[in-house]
């Protein structure tokens, strides 16, 4: 049976490709620009105002940073810590969301007002640092890791997703003798998929890009991460004392922008296949 | 079911029965306490003369003495018409875009369009606010690509890194390019719950695209809308301080200086961190005012809140 | 009624329970703090902990002496990542000195959050060297005894006792000096212009600010580089930056940066010098011969136009001409014989007599070394830390900091000293990153500088003798010695005031009564306040002369 698309409904479909399509080159372009700039000859970047087009190939731009050897390292810590991390968010943010959705739950509201809380108010970084020091964290993938590890944001949307699973699934599992850890594992995740897909990308993303925190709680040189080498490599070509890098600064931030963002923008759309419709079961509530 | 010692009903037994519940709560709460709770003692430094030297525990009492500083600063007025400005300008028109986006996206019927948009317009969360401000800058000076075009066509140059009637619109602007496709991942996962029955149901009604938008799409993500709402408002007052920071010059200084500069000039770069603790103060308690209001209308509503 | 009751017993319970768990963690913290602060602190991972001298290492029978060891926070420039500490030059370095060095190496960007955050939990090491001492927690913590008063002891070192009185003047707090300056040149200001362009416009290197003006007149208006009409227009000749070139008041007679003016320390934007000065700027723009976007070009920006040719001109710091290695770079690639002077120039301005005009001088110094008192317990442990800089301040020492060692870290060319590209390399991985503990090596006008001078290429040797021409006449900021209260808490914000003007003046937004009413307005807000606290130190450091 052919399905009658109406007249608007098919140019509504054109204007949407036309709209997302426009809002992806825009979103793609600066990108462009930026892969463009760091694959140039430092001469013939030199020489241009501004280029719209690739005018000579040369990874001159990428060759201070791959020289450097404190990268390969960093890469490796970076790594390690985003997929550590994954695993430990993923672990705090579910066995702590999945019992605030249990409305039945007594404390269940002060528990959420205080997580709330957390949210609003905040010491700032130097009770931060003296925590981290109290709790002999420092200088631990710990003191990086640890302290973004949860958060309301992250709770609470968590317990929302968690929410919408239809009570009596729990019920009857509870009533045929399953604990709650077996309906958590059983039943309540193998439906989030699209859930916890979606925080794998954004914790990775968080933990990769965490520039400020590895810098404070680190000493150890060879324990840092890539963000932290390549803002140093920035800094020191601003800065002009020390060395003098024969490159300009705009470009060299392209190089970094670069090598900083491609391993990381694979994550999603990996992550992309677990994005579909209808596996979440139970009833939608609001 | 296990034998019950005390009265059943009562709420120790009831507890004891959700005893799992508890046990999973462990780990998570002992990280906001830790690290959470914990550093809320630096809060107190608002109140104090805080000496970095002395500590928390010994810097003298100061009372109310910093908040007076505050509200009696000449700056105070300005300060906060640019910061509430740009915060209800970024609530209004920013907050919508991602959920527009995603629901346009799940629209497009042709999946590989789809993937590869989806991976394009989250790419600008990626670049860091440094380097957007120098492609602003190869953009908009004066012999920046932009005026190169426009004298081209013999139209007059326009200067939006020094006009100060241009400065929050670039703000927004800036923001809604570099965060929307980000944000719009976390609807699309709200997207993707909706249970796929309900439009078979609405296309057995006879519904078409907009209908089954406006009755089963959006409806669907209404409660994860209103959450992230309610979790947008708790920082209702962060602007977004790099951004804003970069874009500051002699020109649009009146316009653009919000909160978070001045906290960073003043308790960064000064060290007068007493000072900066009582900004953040401020932000938090009204950034708390506004959730618990939103909280309980939205309660009122029948949805559920944050709390 | 009960349904509302019971809610009204769930807020308040949750009102409460928060508040009591506030209570207990700020009480946990309080006992937490007190004992974890001192106790726990000094023997946590952190390696920036010292231990005192006579208690430490059992002495290897060998050694008539024991090393001193000392912790330090170092800055760390370039993404090398940080010397070997068992790399040839820190082992040279620990042997010369007799030390075991326990080096935490900071990367720059971070160094003053990291200090101020190390300040207030308590975790300071032996030697610290912030770049400002005379603002934020680093003031707070010398005002509070942290660090070493080091003034009284300097006469007992020899290589040590090499500071001017002004040097020393500018590095004291409340009259007492607390850290060793590291000595800077106190001026290199000039003007960087392309040599080639005015090579071919028959012009002579500028000497004055009427020279600036019709060079970049002559670059703007006779196209040398012959770029002509490709739509881009090289409208722009002279390059300002937002930093604003140091003290352009000088040339037209104000004083550098604060001035005494009828006994009254009096800021130099208040003088009509001063405003000659932004006149002058203004006159540039409005033809044209001035970068338009001045108000919005940092430093780096500023050096990537002269780099693409955008302009012939800068004011500022002579020394910037060696960042021109884009340019270098395009050039030596139609031509690999190309060097830096052939295209690019350095100069000074000279008065009608061909005497060295006066220029702002900077403070002399960037940074102090401190010493913490709370981990350098006692005098003897402090004699034997002041030891270790003067034996680096030595020439021995100093040239060790400059050049390294003979065949690792340089080669001898021709009977001078010089670096290969190996050399560099290891120079630049093993010792650039020391530079910033010595104290005397970067200075070469300074007599206490006992660096040997090797081959000089590029703009070297020309630079050296200008810096020094440059420090004769050098006029400096009459309240560097003093700190004002206000200045400290307010300055900064206050100062946007004016210096937002200027720009807006210059750029045509508000006319001359406009900035007046600005003077004005610094003035009710805080200004006068400053004035009146730098003149009674000013009149009170005159007083005890």
């Amino acid at each position: 049976m052919m399905k009658q698309e109406s007249v608007l409904s098919r140019s509504f479909a054109i204007f949407n490709y036309a709209l997302l399509g426009l809002m992806a080159l825009l979103a793609i372009l600066p990108f462009y620009y930026i892969i463009l700039v760091s694959f140039t000859p430092i001469s013939v970047y030199n020489a241009n105002t501004i280029m719209l087009y690739p005018k000579g190939f040369s990874v001159e731009g990428f060759l201070h940073i791959l020289q450097s050897k404190s990268i390969p390292r960093s890469l490796l810590n970076s790594v390690w810590l985003s997929v550590s991390g994954v695993f430990l968010y993923l672990a705090l943010n579910i066995l702590t969301a999945y019992p605030l959705a249990e409305k039945s739950l007594i404390g269940r509201k002060q528990i959420q007002l205080m997580i709330t809380f957390t949210m609003i108010f905040s010491g700032g970084i130097v009770p931060l640092f003296i925590v981290v020091h109290l709790l002999g964290l420092y200088n631990s993938w710990w003191a990086v890791l640890l302290p973004g590890a949860v958060s309301a944001w992250s709770v609470i949307i968590f317990r929302s997703f968690f929410a919408t699973i239809s009570d009596e699934m729990k019920e009857s599992a509870r009533i045929d003798g399953s604990g709650e850890w077996r309906i958590l594992a059983s039943i309540v995740l193998p439906v989030c998929k699209p859930l916890i897909a979606t925080f794998v990308v954004l914790f990775s993303v968080s933990i990769w890009n965490a520039y400020f925190t590895p810098l404070l709680f680190l000493d150890d040189i060879k324990k840092w991460p890539i963000q932290v080498i390549l803002q140093q490599m920035l800094a020191t070509n601003d800065d002009g004392s020390g060395e003098i890098i024969a490159m300009p600064s705009e470009m060299l931030k392209m190089s970094v922008t670069v090598v900083a963002t491609v391993p990381i923008l694979a994550i999603y759309p990996f992550m992309q296949k677990y994005f579909t419709q209808g596996l979440m079961i139970g009833s939608v509530k609001g | 079911m296990k034998t019950i010692r005390i009265s059943p009903g009562s709420r120790i037994s009831q507890m004891y029965k959700q005893r799992s519940f508890y046990l999973m709560l462990v780990p998570g709460v002992l990280v906001f306490i830790a690290f959470k709770y914990l550093p809320m003692f630096g809060l107190i430094t608002a109140f104090q003369d805080y000496q970095p030297v002395k500590g928390v525990w010994h810097s003298n009492w100061a009372g109310i003495e910093h908040f007076t500083r505050f509200f009696t600063e000449p700056t105070f007025w300005r300060l906060t018409k640019n910061t509430f400005s740009i915060a209800i300008l970024s609530t209004v028109f920013f907050f919508p875009i991602p959920i527009m986006l995603a629901v346009l996206l799940n629209e497009i019927r042709i999946s590989s369009v789809k993937r590869i948009i989806q991976s394009f317009v989250y790419i600008p969360h990626f670049v860091s606010w440094v380097v957007v401000y120098g492609l602003l800058f190869a953009l908009f000076t004066s012999d920046g690509l932009v005026n190169l075009i426009l004298e081209h066509f013999g139209w007059r140059p326009v200067s939006p890194l020094t006009n100060p009637g241009l400065f929050k619109v670039m703000i927004i602007l800036e923001q809604i390019w570099k965060e929307s496709g980000w944000n719009s991942i976390i609807i699309l996962a709200a997207i993707t719950g909706i249970d796929p029955g309900l439009y078979q149901a609405a296309e057995v009604d006879g519904a078409g695209r907009f209908r089954k938008i406006w009755h089963v799409t959006l409806p669907g993500i209404m409660g994860t809308v209103i959450i992230l709402f309610l979790l947008r408002l708790g920082s209702f007052l962060d602007t977004g301080f790099e951004q804003i920071l970069l874009h500051l010059n002699a020109l649009n200084r009146n316009v653009g200086e919000v909160y978070d500069t001045f906290v960073y000039q003043y308790g960064v770069l000064s060290g007068q961190f007493s000072y900066a603790t009582t900004v953040g103060l401020f932000k938090s308690v009204v950034g708390l005012a506004i959730v618990m209001v939103t909280n309980r209308i939205v309660n009122r509503m029948g949805q559920e809140g944050l709390y | 009624m009960k349904a509302s009751k019971r809610k009204l017993w769930h807020v308040s319970t949750s009102m409460l329970l928060v508040l009591a768990m506030g209570l207990v963690m700020v009480l946990s913290g309080c006992g937490g703090k007190n004992n974890g602060g001192d106790s726990q602190a000094s023997q946590s991972t952190n390696p920036a902990t010292v231990e005192p001298t006579s208690g430490g290492s059992s002495p290897t029978p060998e050694q008539p002496e024991e090393k001193t060891k000392i912790s330090m926070m170092v800055v760390l420039n370039g993404s090398e990542g940080a010397p070997d500490k068992d790399g040839p030059f820190q082992t040279e370095l620990e042997k010369l000195t007799n030390t075991e060095l326990d080096i935490n190496w900071v990367p720059s960007p971070v160094y003053f959050d990291k200090l101020s955050v190390a300040i207030s939990a308590d975790k300071l090491p032996d030697i610290t060297m912030p770049t400002n001492m005379k603002e934020g927690a680093i003031l707070n913590a010398i005002r509070n005894g942290v660090f070493w008063e080091i003034g009284p002891y300097l006469k007992d070192y020899p290589n040590l006792n090499q500071f001017s009185p002004a040097v020393l003047a500018n590095a004291s707090v409340d009259g007492k000096l607390y850290g060793l300056p590291r000595l800077r040149q106190l001026s290199r200001v000039g003007v960087v212009y392309r040599k080639d362009w005015a090579d071919k416009l028959n012009l002579q290197p500028p000497a004055s600010m009427e020279d600036v003006r019709n060079m970049a007149e002559a670059f703007v208006k006779n196209d040398p580089d012959k770029t002509g009409n490709t739509g881009l227009a090289d409208t722009s000749s002279l390059l300002i930056d937002t930093a604003f070139p140091p003290s352009p008041e000088i040339y037209f007679g104000g004083p550098n940066k604060w001035g005494v003016k009828d006994g009254i320390v009096t800021p130099s934007f208040m003088y009509d010098e001063y405003f000659a000065a932004m006149k002058w700027f203004k006159d540039m723009y409005d033809h044209g011969y001035m970068n338009k976007d001045f108000a919005l070009t940092n430093a780096n920006q500023r050096m990537e136009l002269l780099n693409k040719g955008k302009a012939g001109l800068m004011l500022g710091n002579t020394s910037d001409v060696n960042k021109m290695t884009a340019l270098l770079a395009e050039k030596q690639a139609k031509d690999p014989n190309v060097k830096l002077e052939d295209f690019m120039g350095i100069s000074v301005f000279k008065d009608a007599g061909g005497n060295y005009a006066p220029t702002a001088a900077g403070d002399g110094y960037y940074g102090e070394i401190l010493i913490n008192k709370k981990t350098v317990k006692t005098e003897e442990q402090l004699r034997k830390i002041l030891a270790f800089f003067d034996k680096i301040s030595s020439e021995e020492g100093q040239n060790l900091f400059y050049w390294g060692i003979d065949g690792v870290h340089y080669e001898m060319v021709d009977g001078k000293r010089a670096r290969t590209d190996a050399t560099n390399a290891m120079y630049k991985k093993e010792i650039s990153n020391f530079l910033s503990v010595g104290v005397f090596q970067q200075d070469f006008t300074s007599a206490a500088n006992k660096v040997t001078l090797g081959a000089m290429s590029g703009f070297a040797g020309l630079e050296i003798e200008l810096h020094k021409e440059l420090a004769k006449v050098a006029i400096p900021n009459v309240t560097a010695p003093f700190l004002s209260e206000t200045y400290t808490k307010e300055g900064a914000e206050l100062s946007k005031i004016w210096q937002d003007g200027v720009f807006q003046f210059i750029m045509g937004n508000i006319d001359e009564k406009g900035w007046n009413d600005l003077k004005d307005q610094w003035l009710k807000r805080g200004g006068q306040k400053i004035i009146d606290e730098y003149t009674a130190a000013y009149n009170q450091a005159q007083s005890s002369k």
